[in-house]
Parts: structure tokens; sequence; C-alpha cells
């Protein structure tokens, strides 16, 4: 391929650089987003080295004059839809014989804007649901179901409103602390098992996301980011334990509960 | 039977929450529920709970893996929902209970169990993305001859 121009290289530099912001911001594993830079910064025929973190990114261009860029992700979420698109997206960059730099970069920028493909009523619905299933499966009955449905939605419109502003664990124990005192005053008024309902509302939070990329980074051999990863898993776990802890052991020294 | 019916639908609607493309929602909900299914076989059979576990988590990672290389798709976007039905949650909430009436060395050993469990799951997550990342590149090469080397290692 032809030689780049200083201009070409640098704007190949952003394009990769959010291309993997896209990715990170949206919950890829990091031995992803490395690979998926690599791959990009191969289908423009430049030479690319990227760094990743869970929590940032630097990737260093180009031979005799070279470029490094870093970019610090503060905001993560999940929307793996979004990676999926990214993903496709750098797949077809290689099909691809004459890429134009601009549009790849508006493409990923339309990706990165696009709103979340749910609604968030529709996200509701869907917490409800889980969390009626997920109650039936451990062994409650319809009345625990509705609790936990009606806990459920309550930890979520917490967490929605909260977790922008506090740190995740204090959001975390405030939903564990919540779904136990609800199954605890359903078991005080309506006499029904506590334990499905705090299991069935509390599943939903577990930290899938992180406990799977973690294994996949470590496999990867990506050491730090698999253990950061797992640390994540940890404290969200801890958060959502340490609140049922809280309110259980009121409930025991008010003598009430199970 | 009821119960992988209803994982099937919680796993939908959790594939929801994550942000899940549309078009591979009903593929991850088959994988929990497939898998969700097979450790509680096992389990009847006589395994015991992590053991259960290691075997789910498995089979969610690999069926995962395998498909995403024929839906073109990363492979978490499969495997997340999957995870969460294995997740110990109602031995982890005997024994917060047990902790906190103070019967510590009940307690102990129900979290001990989840711990267990949970490692269960992980190694199930680490032996499955191992044998992928490398054992499976040749098998893909010849079962989908289309792919290139360049995209198969993207696609992981």
């Amino acid at each position: 391929m032809a030689r780049w121009t200083r201009r070409e290289l640098t704007s190949g530099a952003s394009l990769c650089l959010e291309m993997a912001s896209g990715l990170l911001e949206n919950g890829a594993e990091t031995s992803r987003v490395e690979e998926t830079v690599r791959m990009a910064g191969k289908a423009l025929g430049m030479d690319v080295e990227a760094m990743v973190h869970p929590t940032g990114i630097t990737v260093g261009f180009g031979e005799g004059e070279v470029i490094t860029r870093v970019a610090r992700i503060r905001e993560r979420t999940i929307n793996l839809s979004k990676v999926a698109e990214l993903n496709r997206l750098s797949r077809a960059m290689h099909d691809e014989d004459k890429l134009d730099i601009q549009v790849i970069r508006d493409k990923i920028r339309e990706i990165r804007e696009a709103p979340s493909p749910y609604s968030r009523h529709l996200e509701l619905a869907a917490t409800a649901t889980t969390c009626i299933c997920l109650t039936l499966v451990s062994g409650g009955g319809s009345g625990e179901a509705f609790t936990a449905m009606l806990a459920g939605c309550m930890t979520s419109l917490l967490l929605r409103r909260f977790s922008s502003t506090f740190p995740s664990f204090l959001s975390l124990f405030g939903a564990g602390f919540l779904s136990s005192l609800v199954g605890i005053v359903a078991h005080e008024t309506l006499g029904l098992t506590v334990e499905p309902i705090v299991v069935g509302s509390l599943l939903y939070l577990m930290p899938g996301l992180a406990i799977v990329s973690a294994m996949r980074d470590l496999m990867a051999g990506e050491l730090v980011s698999g253990n950061a990863r797992l640390a994540e898993a940890v404290v969200v776990t801890l958060g959502m334990a340490s609140g049922v802890l809280a309110c259980l052991s009121f409930a025991v020294r008010s003598g009430i509960g199970s | 039977m009821t119960n992988v019916l209803l994982i099937f639908v919680a796993t939908l609607a959790l594939g929801i929450r994550f942000n899940l493309p549309l078009r591979t929602l009903p593929y991850s909900a088959s994988i929990a529920a497939v898998s969700y299914f097979l450790a509680s076989w096992l389990s009847t059979r006589g395994a015991s709970p992590p053991e259960a576990a290691f075997a789910g988590a498995f089979a969610v990672a690999m069926i995962s893996e395998v498909l995403a290389r024929v839906l073109k798709v990363p492979s978490p976007v499969l495997s997340i929902p999957g995870v969460i039905p294995l997740v110990p949650g109602s031995v982890a909430y005997r024994a917060v209970v047990q902790l906190v009436k103070g019967q510590e060395v009940m307690g102990m050993e129900l979290a001990i169990k989840a711990a267990l469990t949970a490692v269960g799951i992980a190694s199930g997550l680490l032996l499955a993305s191992a044998l992928s990342r490398q054992t499976l590149k040749p098998v893909f090469q010849v079962v989908l001859p289309s792919e290139h080397n360049g995209v198969l290692q993207e696609e992981d």
C-alpha cells in the first residue's frame, strides 16, 4: 500500500482509537479490542501496536514517524449489540479494497451514538419477566414470584436512578438491602418464603459479563485485564451480599423474618 | 422440564437487559436452556453442585464459541445470559442467613459450597475458552473453508 501522509496517518490513528473506545465502553473484552485494533491497522496498511486496559487504551502508529494516542474510558455500559456491530464493521474493512477513512469514522460514530435497541419500558418489563421466572425456578410459588417481580422492578429503578451519582458498590448494596426488605415485609404480612424472593430478584444483577470476559481475558494471556474484571465481579457480588446481610441482621435483631 | 422452559424465558428477557442484538436472542436463550437442562440432569444422576455447574458452564461457553463462528458474532453475545441461571443464589442466601443467625459453622459450610460452585462455573468457562483459542481453529478451517485466517482470529 502507498505511503501515508501525516494527515492520513493521524486520521487512521483516530479511526482505530474510536473503534477501540467504542468496543471497550460497550463491554468488549480487552483481548478482542486489541485484536480489532491490530486488524483495523492491517486493513489500513499501517503498523499498529495497541495496549488496552479495562479503563484505558494506548495506540501507537506508524514506522519512523510515530503517532501515539491515548484514550481514557471512564464510563462503561453493557451494550453487546454495539460490540457486535463494530465487530462486523471491522470485518467489513478487510473485504473492501479501497478504504475511505472518513466514511468508516462516520459509521463508527453512528454506531457509538445510536440509542440502545430496546426502550426503557421494555427493559423494565424484561427485568420483571426475568425475576418471575428465576423465582419460580428457585422454588417459589406465584405469590413469591409476584413479590420478586415488584422487588426486581424497584431495584432496577433504584440502580437506574443512582448508578450515575453513587459508586456501584453503594447502589448494589442498596439493591440487596431493598430486595431483602421487600422479602421480609412480604413474609411478615403475607407469610411468603423469603429465600426465593431475594434470590429471584437479585440473580439478574449477577455480573455475568464480567465473569465471562475475565475468563476469556485470562485465557488470552491478558493477566492484568483478567484480574481487573475478576475484581469487578467480586465487588458487585460483595455489594449485593452485604446489602442482604445488613437487612437480614436488622431483621434477626428485631426478631422478625425467617 | 417446566424449569427449562422458565430458564429459556428468563434468559430471553435477560438478553434484553444486556442489550444483546435481537437476532441472536433466541440462540443465547436456547444455549442457556440446554446447559441448564444438562446441569440439572447431571445433578439428578448424582453429580455434586460444583460438578454440575462446571458441566453447565462448559456447555454454555463451548456451544457459544462454535455458534459464534457460524453466526459471525462475538461469542460473549451468546454466552452471557447462560451463565446467570447456574449461579448458586439459593446456597449463598442460606449461607448469609446462617451467618446472621450466629451459626458460623453452618454458614461457612454453605458459603464454601457456594464458592465451590462458583469455581466450577469459572473453570468450565476457562476450559472452554482455552480449548477454543487454539484447538478449534483447524477444525473451523475445515468446516468453514470460506473463512480466511485473519477473520477467524478476530471472531473468537
